[in-house]
């Protein structure tokens, strides 16, 4: 099925987002063809309780055919907790975690500790390397992360599929052998905003047999991600939009 | 018809950029290109007359598709012989960086030659939450100096930065024209700028070679109209570089 694994639902706290709901998304993936997503609340990013968000979300898509990732904030006390709360409550394809708005590292012990409860699920990890524009943050700030504490987490054996979302072009080519040679490693398109050939770009760098489709729909504009796809090889392109991070 | 007004060739890249350019005109249909060439923060004056040496002949090797800003460090004493110098080769704009914030001193005899000859000054302009460089100017330096010359055609880059900020700074401010070059890609930003400033004053611009194919994805998915579009994609910059073309 046709994915798009970057994608909310929710409210943006900081600017008018059209489209914001889950039939707004979803109009948004019909006119292009996406069939499902993988998708998640914007309020679990803000709340101070994640679960609020995702319990939220998942009575919206409940029978849609979307599917819910959970999101997680390690740094929050006992995160077994929401873990299990998550379990018992709702079903869920994936942990979803946004460091530079929680302000960790890969190196981080409760990091750490996270990961080895989801790998014990079998979910894979959704990790936002940004989550908006930096460059224009000004009423809340994200915490940038070492790209060496990702890597130096990446290089570990992975026991469960990463995928890394909003990471830019200057960053993949940072990592490109670590990328490259981990099987359990994906990327998405949403923030390869510095190349006017983003399919041609990652095909050289070899890593578009590790790309999947997101879009970071509704901050970013969902065309500003698709629009890589005009001229591309329809062949390719359904590849890419087809692609499982996991069975 | 689509005309960007706003592209670059980097000194270090300049050949890769070219092609770039090119390349982008074949994919997207670009009908002209307005290139300015770029280097170091603070270039020196053998820097400013390579740099608009590579614009000249792009120019020159492409003059149906490309045309070309003039570069000029107001803190050099020779500007207005560059000035002057670019625009007699067929330059149809003067390009500001970061040497110096556009409300400078140093930018008065630089607007009143560009208004003397009816050509337009693409300033950078940029808000940054981190990594504002000195001289950097932002949509507040770009007010200043359009208060200061009311008759002088600015394009503001990048909607300023951010859009929040840029466009309240020359919501009412009529010889202020801007583009959405730079990589923001909110949802929504240009139905934001369009609602502040209305469709005559928003230009298309990619910033090539970083980044710009999303610029189109940008219009095309903005609540405007046809005729919205155009004016946006290319009747505006027609209007802007109407002095010289």
């Amino acid at each position: 099925m046709k994915t798009d694994y970057n994608c909310f639902v929710g409210t943006w706290p900081f600017a008018k987002r059209k489209q914001i709901d889950f039939d707004g998304l979803r109009s948004m993936h019909q006119k292009h063809g996406i069939e499902t997503g993988l998708v998640s609340s914007l309020g679990a990013v803000f709340y101070n309780d994640p679960f609020e968000g995702d319990l939220e979300l998942s009575v919206i898509i409940k029978s849609s055919g979307y599917r819910l990732a959970a999101s997680i904030n390690p740094m929050l006390p006992n995160t077994m907790y929401d873990i299990k709360r998550a379990d018992e409550s709702f079903e869920y394809d994936a942990f979803r975690i946004y460091p530079t708005v929680h302000g960790y590292d890969f190196d981080t012990p409760e990091f750490r500790e996270f990961y080895q409860m989801a790998s014990e699920r079998g979910k894979p990890i959704i990790v936002h390397c940004s989550f908006g524009d930096y460059r224009l943050d000004y009423l809340f700030k994200q915490k940038s992360f070492e790209m060496a504490s990702l890597d130096s987490f990446l290089k570990r054996e992975l026991k469960t599929p990463v995928l890394l979302c909003n990471m830019k072009l200057s960053e993949l080519e940072g990592m490109v052998d670590t990328l490259s040679n981990e099987e359990n490693i994906f990327i998405d398109m949403s923030e390869i905003r510095h190349s006017m050939f983003v399919v041609e770009d990652l095909t050289k760098m070899g890593l578009i047999k590790k790309t999947v489709f997101g879009s970071f729909y509704p901050m970013f504009d969902f065309l500003a991600a698709f629009i890589h796809f005009n001229g591309v090889d329809n062949t390719l392109k359904n590849t890419i939009l087809n692609r499982k991070i996991c069975d | 018809m689509i005309i960007d007004a706003h592209a670059h060739l980097w000194a270090n890249h300049y050949k890769d950029d070219k092609r770039t350019i090119l390349k982008a005109c074949e994919t997207f249909g670009l009908s002209r290109v307005y290139i300015s060439s770029l280097a170091s923060h603070y270039p020196d004056y053998d820097e400013i007359n390579y740099l608009n040496s590579l614009t000249l002949g792009f120019m020159k090797e492409r003059p149906e598709l490309i045309s070309g800003y003039v570069y000029v460090d107001p803190t050099h004493n020779n500007k207005l012989d560059v000035l002057e110098k670019g625009l007699d080769a067929g330059m149809e704009g003067v390009k500001l960086w970061v040497a110096a914030k556009c409300d400078d001193y140093r930018i008065d005899d630089i607007a009143e030659k560009c208004i003397k000859y009816n050509v337009p000054i693409l300033v950078h302009a940029f808000q940054k939450a981190t990594g504002q460089l000195d001289n950097e100017s932002t949509a507040e330096n770009v007010r200043h100096l359009a208060l200061r010359y009311p008759e002088l055609k600015i394009i503001m880059a990048h909607m300023g930065g951010n859009v929040y900020f840029g466009i309240r700074c020359i919501s009412d401010l009529d010889n202020v024209y801007t583009d959405f070059s730079g990589t923001m890609i909110g949802t929504g930003d240009i139905d934001y700028a369009f609602e502040a400033i209305g469709e005559d004053r928003l230009l298309f611009g990619t910033d090539m070679p970083s980044g710009g194919r999303q610029c189109i994805a940008q219009v095309e998915e903005a609540r405007l109209t046809k005729d919205q579009k155009d004016k946006i994609y290319y009747k505006n910059a027609l209007r802007v570089f109407g002095g010289r073309r």
